[in-house]
């Protein structure tokens, strides 16, 4: 079998869960899902993800909080913000906690496969 | 499945949505159901501050990623502006959306198909194809088949004649009383000894392997 790259999706709505879902569904990646932050730095403590795809607005712990603590963990691996919240507080926002890269909602499938292949492939 | 055909929406523009779900027809008709039954219940006069913002947060990425664009042009400038003046104009577009979210799929969603077959790879198939647009309901045999004419209101039958051990003419005389129609899959060879049992001209028939197309232009004939 071939071994699929494994990739976290942080998002809480379950209605962009499945927009990213059903994007990647054949691709190569395996998608595993955290519904907020804290449940994303929880996962990261016990699995090695190629990447992690970030919400900003999410309840419980958000995106930012989450890409900090990721960070103490590993410093490494990359951090791609989502968001349908885009000005230039929340890009400098991104960048000081750690975030490698800001996409905007929409996103443009092109966008995200290119992302994968700068970080991943 | 790329013989799925988006339907035709006034207020939402399908080339975006497409754009952006990749042209997965199939992701985008099941991203806009979701849609539908995330927010066609929701009372925006009930909501506190913070659930507000939250939820024109939510609907302002999304209404762009499904090419929904009044809708989406309300959201940023409410989103922009901190413009709660604007919630009435959002809440007409938020319905007029979901209004015809509920016309385009629960008009059609309200139809079952009754499929009887025990062909494993057609079932497969034509659940697949059909399951968008209308509820499909299989029947392996003669005895489910009658249960589910008792129980469901049932708006068309399709019906396998190279099922087994069963009396093809029987059900399909029993369909006929209950004035459902009822369309036969045929396999070629067959069509002989079909034809011993019925005027082959006087039913509705479709060939095996089934051209799918044909099917859903039979079936859509019928049901719309």
């Amino acid at each position: 079998m071939i071994k699929k790259i494994k990739i976290l999706l942080t998002e809480d709505k379950k209605i962009n869960q499945d927009i990213i879902l059903g994007l990647l569904e054949d691709s190569k990646f395996e998608i595993d899902i955290a519904n907020n932050g804290k449940e994303a730095v929880e996962k990261c403590k016990y699995i090695n993800y190629a990447l992690i795809l970030m919400d900003i607005d999410m309840p419980i712990m958000n995106g930012y909080e989450a890409t900090e603590q990721i960070r103490i963990l590993d410093e490494n691996i990359p951090i791609v913000a989502l968001s349908a919240h885009v000005d230039s507080y929340a890009i400098k926002k991104s960048r000081e906690v750690g975030m490698n890269e800001y996409l905007s909602k929409p996103i443009e499938p092109k966008r995200l496969y290119k992302t994968f292949f700068r970080y991943i492939i | 499945m790329e013989n799925i055909q988006l339907p035709y929406f006034q207020n939402i523009d399908t080339n975006i949505g497409l754009k952006y779900l990749n042209n997965n027809k199939k992701l985008y008709l099941k991203i806009l159901n979701n849609f539908l039954h995330r927010y066609r219940d929701l009372k925006i006069d009930r909501l506190k501050d913070n659930e507000t913002k939250d939820m024109i947060h939510g609907i302002k990425g999304l209404s762009s990623t499904l090419g929904m664009i009044n809708l989406n042009k309300v959201a940023t400038t409410i989103h922009n502006n901190k413009n709660i003046d604007k919630l009435k104009d959002f809440s007409k577009e938020l319905s007029i959306v979901i209004n015809e979210l509920i016309l385009v799929f629960e008009k059609s969603k309200n139809r079952t198909i009754l499929l009887m077959s025990d062909k494993i790879i057609d079932i497969d198939i034509l659940v697949e194809v059909f399951d968008d647009k209308y509820d499909v309901v299989v029947a392996l045999d003669n005895n489910s088949a009658l249960d589910t004419l008792k129980e469901e209101s049932i708006s068309i039958v399709l019906l396998d004649t190279t099922i087994d051990n069963i009396d093809i003419f029987e059900i399909y005389s029993y369909i006929k009383k209950m004035k459902i129609p009822i369309i036969l899959l045929i396999e070629d060879s067959n069509k002989v000894n079909i034809n011993k049992i019925f005027d082959i001209n006087s039913i509705e028939y479709i060939l095996k392997p089934i051209n799918i197309k044909k099917l859903e232009d039979k079936i859509d004939r019928y049901l719309n």
